[in-house]
């Protein structure tokens, strides 16, 4: 159902990026959205960086053939075009497909700095990262540091590895990370039937029973599990390892994990399949 | 009593007895024929069930068999009788076919016991099942998916780290990089900001050569990267397959383990196995759910694991036994099966999965039979049949591809060896054909099983015949019959066969006869067919055939068509004729003339002359001709002209049965002895005067007689047959009532003479020591007739003579 990209009602951005045309996010996302009667905006960002580089003679185009030829701007624009005729098709197609309302936009700016402006109220930021297999260059995996700089909402970096795996792995460090990244693991849980798996930090364990309680109360019906991490750090690789071996579909960590270690998101995307979300704020039931 | 003629040692007249076999029922032990048990049909077929026996099992080449006999002798229920008593040999092998991984186009047979195709067939989808769970299970696995991820992510990683480092080294030489919607984009920078042109141009030449440089090995570097991606893609993908296939090898090892002890007694099964794994090791995707498949154009995906099915094309049944298999039409499809087509995207397709059996597959370890002129008529069928028993294959082969008719590709399926006896049922005369002009149906058809038309009437058969008689009617669910009911179709077989001695073995004729007696018999609520039914039964027969004859009679009676039945005639005789309607014969009498004139001593048959005589007809007329020289002025060149004629017979005569008749029509108008018309004469002759046995002698007494009832018997009316033939007499109850009460008489002759002492009154006369006829005799009559003649011809070539040369001298 496309809808006024003005709208201000309730909106789960997805920032779309034509080398991973998938639909792992939507379809990651489809429960929560109807569930909360949230609408979908599909963003296309012409980044001006490249255009700006466009109106140098000196720079230089490698194209994916291996052939190379000087930047032409009025080329770039049209193939900039071209590329968000094509994308908004894909996602209006797919978000159809999956009956949730959506609208399209496309902006043009500096990358993570309009991806910011357009997500300032939104209820969730969703990045479609790109694969191997494409061969396309992706336009966001190369943004991932500035994005966890940004200050954005709940980001979630959807993966194909959504379609599997049996549980919402949600990390509580502190006992304030109830309130975001496991109230936000619960609605993913909850929306996609899955079970929940708290994973509680040294640091939150004394606060076990109310973050038990509190976790039971945003998953409502969804099956809930309390762990104690005995780590000393919630590193990377402790996180993939925690993730991998409960057969994680998405792993949801607060936000301040990643301002202390800037590659966080970067290396879980290495280490792991599941979709990564930074929950930044407490969403809005 | 006849009226006498002289006393001239003319044969006597039959008694009646003697011209009808009567059936005694009182022979019968038994109230009805249901008190009797089943016979074998084959009744009297000792030398044709030997030959059956022998030709069933003669092993070696070519010893196939041909049924030949007289049509309606139930050859092919007593064929398949006696193969039937054979069935407690063990049932022959199954067979199927199955996709040739190696090349589709050429499907493998595979042999098994029987009854084991099935389970083959059903074990193979089983196991298909099996593999579209346990398949996608593998690849939906965690393992796996891990393993994937790990490839990927390994050279994601390597992209990644590669795309960092460019971007560091850019950064370091002061060179921007940047994704676009194809490639990346370089340009030069100046403490973190893009240089612009009119910068650039500021910048000192040192400077200009050191961005431009660091440019173009930027520009390298990313090339070279970009190039090394595809080979990236290339060596992820072959451990994306190599992991494939160990996946899938794992998942499939334990079905087709246990599959494969299930056959390891059959070798081309487990070569077949072993096939099929190696196939679904290299299309693991096959088996994934439909949705996840790509398929061209739509395609039906389901047809991709069609290839596993195994096609069983043979298959014994349950109750065991060699086949025999009847094929009622033996097309050349029939015969050897048909692969079959289906319509995708234009064009027509087929695979081992479309191969239909014929009549040698279902036979094969058996027995086939064949009607022969089916088989004949139907085109390539028998040239076909010939080719596979020749090869001792099945080759199946479209008629379309033999023909270059078709190009589209078929298939060429491994041909099955053939072990079938064939059996052709077919009349003699088909048999000769091809004996003589087919050279290889005497290489094929060795054995020949030759169905008698008749047996001896001996009391021990007439046993036999009644018991078979009462085998076809409980076959049928009929009316069981009484004793003298089986005697009148004991009778009447008999009549069928125009031999008082003899039965018919043509059981199609007795057949129908009980079935039409059992409807008459139940017309008037009998619950017994007895012999007046059966008469009934006969009667109808004949009426509903009638209608030819009732009006050629007619046409006598109202003198369209001129018989006398009274009176003398010279030159002049009653001949008989029979005309045959199919499954009904009547007789006629015809008028025969013969003229005679001065001449140069030819007969001319008149029949010949305008082609209205057949060959056999003409060899009479040139018997008789040489009789007449030989017996009569042996010395002497005949000097006489005659013609001999079929009065008012439009339609063509053929057969020797009236020589008798002309030879004593043309004595008649030699000697000018009047021939009594209230006998009519049939028999065939020699050269010597030697009366012979003709055909239909019951329906030519009939004939005649019913002409002259019609008109009134008198007493002195017959009909003179040859005295071989009295065996043969077989007469309606009416004919033999007249002839008991002296109103019709039938006389048997021997030779020529005796004809004409009968039909003229006169002896026919021997020649003397002198070699004289009696003066007053026919022969005399004759004999001085033709000397006339010959005096007469002499006076007129001597008068010729003289006055040829009395011209020649007065010129």
């Amino acid at each position: 159902m496309l809808i006024d990209a003005d709208d201000k009602r309730r909106a789960i951005i997805v920032a779309l990026d034509p080398a991973a045309p998938g639909s792992a996010g939507l379809e990651l996302l489809r429960d929560v959205a109807i569930e909360q009667s949230c609408k979908l905006l599909g963003l296309f960002i012409e980044d001006t960086e490249l255009l700006a580089h466009a109106q140098s003679r000196l720079a230089t185009e490698v194209m994916l053939s291996g052939a190379a030829r000087p930047l032409d701007f009025t080329q770039l624009e049209r193939q900039l075009n071209a590329q968000s005729l094509a994308i908004r098709r894909i996602f209006e197609r797919e978000a159809a497909r999956l009956g949730l309302p959506h609208a399209f936009r496309t902006l043009r700016g500096q990358l993570v700095g309009e991806l910011a402006i357009a997500a300032a109220d939104a209820e969730m930021l969703v990045i479609e990262l790109a694969q191997l297999a494409t061969g396309a260059p992706s336009i966001w995996a190369s943004q991932l540091e500035q994005l966890c700089r940004t200050d954005l909402p709940n980001v979630l970096y959807a993966r194909e590895g959504w379609t599997t795996g049996s549980t919402v792995l949600a990390i509580i460090d502190e006992a304030a990370d109830v309130e975001t990244s496991g109230r936000a693991a619960a609605s993913l849980a909850r929306a996609g039937n899955s079970s929940l798996t708290v994973l509680l930090g040294e640091r939150s364990q004394s606060h076990e029973a109310e973050v038990e309680a509190a976790l039971r109360r945003h998953s409502r019906d969804a099956v809930v599990r309390v762990e104690r991490l005995r780590a000393a750090s919630l590193g990377a690789h402790t996180l993939a390892f925690l993730a991998q071996a409960g057969n994680a579909r998405a792993l949801v960590a607060p936000a301040h994990l990643t301002r202390s270690n800037a590659g966080l998101v970067r290396e879980l995307l290495r280490l792991t399949r599941c979709s990564i979300m930074i929950a930044r704020s407490a969403p809005k039931n | 009593m006849p009226k006498e003629i002289p006393a001239i040692n003319s044969p006597q007249p039959l008694a009646a007895e003697s011209l009808y076999n009567h059936c005694d029922a009182s022979a019968f032990a038994f109230g009805t024929t249901a008190e009797l048990a089943e016979l074998d049909i084959a009744v009297g077929q000792q030398r044709a069930l030997s030959a059956l026996e022998f030709g069933v099992r003669m092993t070696g080449d070519g010893y196939n068999l041909f049924v030949l006999g007289p049509d309606g002798s139930h050859q092919r229920r007593i064929v398949k009788e006696y193969l039937e008593s054979l069935r407690t040999e063990a049932a022959p092998s199954d067979w199927c076919y199955v996709n040739n991984f190696n090349d589709e186009r050429k499907p493998i047979a595979l042999r098994l016991p029987a009854r084991k195709g099935a389970t083959l067939k059903q074990d193979v989808a089983s196991i298909v099942d099996e593999l579209l769970a346990a398949i996608p299970a593998a690849f939906e696995s965690e393992h796996y998916r891990n393993q994937v991820a790990e490839i990927t992510q390994e050279y994601e990683e390597k992209h990644r780290a590669t795309m960092e480092a460019l971007q560091q080294e850019a950064q370091q030489h002061d060179v921007s990089l940047v994704p676009t919607p194809h490639g990346f984009a370089i340009a030069p920078m100046r403490t973190g900001k893009l240089l612009s042109d009119k910068d650039f141009e500021k910048l000192s030449d040192k400077e200009k050569d050191r961005t431009t440089t660091a440019m173009e090995a930027m520009t390298e570097k990313l090339r070279a990267h970009i190039e090394e991606l595809p080979e990236w893609h290339k060596q992820r993908r072959e451990r994306i397959r190599t992991l494939d296939r160990e996946v899938t090898e794992l998942a499939i090892r334990g079905p087709f383990v246990e599959l494969t002890a299930a056959y390891r007694k059959f070798p081309e099964v487990l070569r077949f196995l072993e096939d099929m794994r190696e196939d679904v090791l290299a299309h693991a995707p096959d088996f994934q759910p439909e949705e996840t498949r790509q398929t061209l154009f739509g395609a039906d995906p389901s047809r991709s694991l069609q290839r596993y099915q195994v096609n069983v094309v043979v298959e014994q049944p349950e109750d065991g036994g060699v086949p025999i298999v009847y094929e009622s039409n033996p097309t050349y499809q029939n015969l050897l099966g048909r692969i079959e087509h289906v319509p995708q995207f234009g064009a027509l397709v087929t695979d081992f999965s479309m191969i239909r059996p014929g009549a040698l597959h279902k036979a094969n370890g058996g027995f086939l039979i064949l009607d022969a002129d089916r088989l004949l008529t139907e085109p390539y069928a028998w040239t076909s049949l010939k080719r596979t028993l020749f090869e001792k294959a099945v080759r199946m082969e479209s008629l379309g591809q033999q023909l270059s008719l078709v190009t589209t590709v078929s298939l060429e399926p491994d041909p099955i060896p053939l072990d079938c006896k064939v059996i052709l049922l077919g009349s003699r005369v088909l048999y000769f054909l091809l004996c003589e002009l087919d050279p290889d149906f005497q290489e094929l058809f060795k054995v020949a099983a030759d169905f008698e038309n008749r047996i001896d009437r001996t009391d021990d058969n007439i046993q036999l015949y009644g018991r078979l008689i009462a085998t076809l009617a409980q076959r049928e669910g009929l009316l069981p019959l009484t004793p003298r009911a089986v005697a009148r179709i004991i009778e009447h077989s008999s009549r069928l066969l125009g031999d008082a001695e003899k039965l018919s073995t043509r059981l199609r004729d007795v057949s129908d006869l009980i079935r039409e007696s059992d409807y008459w018999a139940r017309r008037v609520d009998s619950d017994t067919v007895h012999a007046e039914h059966v008469q009934v039964a006969i009667d109808a027969q004949i009426h509903r055939l009638d209608r030819l004859r009732s009006e050629m009679h007619e046409e006598i009676q109202r003198d369209d068509i001129l018989i006398d039945t009274q009176g003398t005639r010279v030159g002049q005789v009653n001949g008989l004729s029979v005309i045959d309607l199919g499954r009904f014969s009547f007789g006629q009498p015809s008028k025969i003339t013969a003229n005679v004139s001065i001449g140069d001593g030819k007969i001319v048959d008149i029949e010949r002359e305008t082609e209205l005589g057949g060959p056999i007809h003409s060899k009479g007329v040139l018997i008789l001709s040489a009789y007449v020289s030989a017996t009569f002025a042996p010395e002497t060149p005949l000097s006489f002209a005659a013609s001999l004629v079929f009065e008012q017979s439009y339609g063509g005569v053929e057969g020797d049965s009236a020589t008798i008749a002309e030879t004593c029509a043309l004595l008649s108008a030699l000697a000018n002895a009047p021939i009594r018309q209230t006998l009519a004469v049939t028999g065939s002759m020699n050269q010597h005067g030697t009366v012979q046995v003709i055909g239909g002698v019951n329906e030519k007494i009939e004939g005649f007689f019913d002409i002259c009832r019609t008109r009134g018997l008198t007493g002195d009316q017959g009909v003179l047959i040859p005295a071989d033939n009295a065996k043969h007499l077989m007469l309606r109850a009416d004919v033999v009532e007249a002839a008991r009460n002296g109103q019709f008489a039938i006389y048997p002759v021997a030779t020529v003479d005796e004809a004409l002492a009968l039909l003229t009154g006169i002896a026919a006369g021997q020649r003397d020591e002198e070699g004289q006829f009696p003066e007053d005799s026919i022969n005399g009559r004759v004999e001085k007739r033709l000397i006339e003649l010959a005096e007469l011809r002499r006076e007129f070539d001597h008068a010729k003579k003289d006055e040829t040369e009395s011209e020649g001298e007065s010129t």
